[in-house]
């Protein structure tokens, strides 16, 4: 039945009847909560894609979204199960903002490669130590990467609490100091929050697709997602794939962050990356799209179109805004089902 | 280092007990998805439907009883979904875990506050989690009566043969006119239960109050230990008491001038040093996969 169903819709089937399913148990979710499915729904889209200022505003939430989306499901292309995203980009973050404010007497060109630069080296590293561990040791990297989450996020409160706390304005929150604006992205369209990090997350995925389906290094990333085994028998140098795979990835990851700083916060705030779930809906995004670069940012715009909607739902409804973690949640799981028959056909094949 | 004499005593061991206890629960139940051939890392999200489950159960009926009893109920079904999806549908086994997660976190952030009437944390005077026995929950010494239970049903009864049949060779198994289905539904269920049961002994006993995302890893930190101990209760056991350590470490370190981020490290910086550390003790499978 589900292979039949594949064959008759196409590639954009699925994913549209996974988005379905779970709008449909959001809309049992909003009965729970008592309210009515077709006002949670419309002021969900009134307030994402309604108006031109809503837009501009989803698009600017979808930034670091693709980008982290982006880098968690290029190591997921390759088998390795990255949970590590939120950690990876919470230390690019807070990296940036610590490096962009000490370079500040330096010209604004070296400042902001370097703030840059060392946001990417940051969640590379973070990413690289778990890599490591599974290529040298088989620890299995999906348990590390998730834990490491937490130790860089109460690592970067720390910071952000204490040594390098912003006592300037009185604000009670935990925050770094802002950036000087050399460092700041420039506003893209006047009167809204849309930065110039957009073309990050536009040209991103077809760096990605390009690195994946026209370098020597994403043939080997691609054999080594298709099978581990067969790959390493034909030659591929795991351990070295694995290592340098998460690099990438967590320098990804750590771009979002980077992102995220440079274009909204211009500091590391405690709890920016955390608090939304940023990562998590980008991993979705890559889950929605089959880990397809380019698809990728779509399916980042619609759950960002989520995320925005579901906090002018959550003022204007009674319905909390987590309604959009348990859609996202569904999503997954409907995904998964298809994620998995890709495999066996590729378990097949390689068998055959 | 200086306070490090003062910081081991037996308060600490008690205390040490009592921290073991959610991990130790989420680990045996663990065990029987491990041993049926699954990896589970969906026990993060049912624990934590458990604990806030239980602490709504409490909240909407008085009694704490009534309350693990919801919890429980609420991750078994859960379990059942995770079960449904990787034994039925064939899923992949991480991915689903992670959904089962996402979805756990979700969904009690949701009801937070339909059910609370407020967000983020519920905490209420009127609240009475469950009784303590010599200072410990019943939930403790269920713990440690379910370890030679565990390894009873594993090693001695039939249906834990056929479960370790069916993890290692479903295909034999099956032609042993064993029902590999069945008998990974079994321990997903079983899994279910201790879940639930470790939620309830985190949010009705070891506190008692409902926090978004309160297991914070634990679930994570029992695979670990289930990982550890090559899936054996006893040494299970052993894992889970020195993660109720690091734990309890976070409690005696409070106070005495060091960042209260890094106390709260501990556990994890614990449970991923350990795993690298004794790494070659881990079973040679696919890792990942």
């Amino acid at each position: 039945m589900r292979a039949a169903l594949r064959e008759r819709g196409g590639p954009l089937a699925e994913p549209l009847v996974a988005v379905a399913v779970a709008l449909g148990v959001g809309a049992l979710f909003v009965l729970l909560a008592s309210a009515s499915p077709v006002d949670a729904y419309r002021a969900l889209w009134n307030g994402s894609v309604g108006t031109t200022a809503s837009v501009a505003q989803t698009a600017t939430t979808a930034i670091p979204i693709v980008v982290v989306g982006l880098g968690m499901g290029l190591a997921f292309r390759v088998g390795l199960f990255n949970l590590g995203g939120e950690g990876q980009m919470v230390l690019g973050a807070l990296a940036t903002s610590v490096v962009g404010h000490a370079l500040e007497p330096l010209p604004g060109v070296i400042g902001f490669v370097a703030a840059v630069v060392s946001g990417m080296v940051a969640g590379a590293l973070w990413a690289v130590l778990p890599g490591w561990w599974e290529a040298r040791l088989r620890v299995p990297l999906v348990v590390t990467t998730l834990l490491l989450n937490y130790v860089a996020a109460l690592f970067a409160t720390y910071i952000a609490s204490y040594p390098l706390r912003d006592r300037s304005g009185g604000s009670t929150l935990a925050q770094t100091a802002e950036l000087p604006t050399s460092l700041q992205l420039p506003i893209v369209v006047s009167g809204t929050p849309l930065h110039a990090g957009v073309f990050a997350a536009l040209l991103l995925p077809v760096a990605v697709w390009w690195l994946l389906s026209r370098t020597s290094l994403g043939y080997v990333m691609r054999m080594t997602g298709l099978n581990r085994d067969f790959a390493e028998a034909g030659g591929v140098p795991m351990k070295r794939t694995i290592v340098t795979t998460m690099a990438v990835s967590g320098a990804i990851c750590g771009l979002a962050g980077t992102v995220l700083v440079l274009g909204q916060t211009y500091r590391y705030l405690d709890g920016s990356i955390v608090g939304p779930g940023i990562a998590w809906t980008g991993l979705t995004a890559g889950m929605l799209a089959a880990f397809n670069p380019l698809f990728t940012a779509v399916a980042a715009f619609f759950l960002s179109a989520l995320q925005v909607g579901g906090a002018g739902l959550q003022l204007s409804t009674s319905v909390p805004l987590q309604l959009v973690n348990v859609i996202q949640a569904v999503i997954i799981l409907m995904v998964a089902i298809r994620l998995w028959m890709g495999r066996v056909a590729r378990r097949r094949r390689a068998v055959a | 280092m200086n306070e490090f004499p003062g910081i081991f005593d037996g308060a600490l061991i008690l205390s040490a007990i009592r921290f073991a206890s959610p991990i130790l629960l989420a680990a045996l139940g663990g065990i029987f998805t491990d041993r049926a051939g699954i990896f589970n890392i969906a026990l993060e999200g049912q624990m934590l439907v458990g604990s806030f489950l239980g602490v709504a159960g409490l909240y909407w009926t008085g009694s704490a009883w009534a309350g693990l009893a919801i919890g429980v109920t609420g991750a078994t079904v859960l379990a059942l979904i995770f079960g449904l999806w990787v034994i039925v549908l064939d899923a992949d086994a991480i991915i689903v875990g992670l959904a089962v997660n996402l979805f756990a976190v979700g969904l009690t952030a949701f009801l937070t506050l339909p059910v609370f009437g407020v967000q983020g944390s519920f905490d209420d005077p009127s609240l009475v989690g469950l009784p303590k026995l010599l200072g410990f929950s019943p939930l403790v010494y269920l713990a440690a009566l379910l370890v030679p239970a565990t390894w009873w049903l594993l090693f001695r009864h039939p249906f834990g043969i056929r479960l370790r049949a069916v993890g290692e060779d479903a295909e034999a198994a099956s032609e042993a006119a064993v029902d590999p289905r069945r008998i990974k539904f079994a321990a997903c269920a079983l899994c279910g239960v201790l879940c639930g049961l470790a939620g309830g002994q985190l949010a009705l006993s070891l506190v008692t109050q409902w926090v978004e995302n309160m297991t914070a890893g634990r679930g994570f930190v029992a695979l670990v230990a289930i990982m550890l101990a090559r899936s054996h209760p006893v040494y299970v056991a052993g894992a889970s008491l020195l993660f109720g350590l690091g734990y309890a470490m976070t409690v005696r370190l409070q106070g005495i001038g060091i960042p209260p981020q890094f106390v709260s490290m501990i556990p994890y910086v614990l449970t991923i040093a350990v795993l690298v550390l004794l790494a070659r003790r881990l079973r040679s499978r696919p890792v990942t996969t």
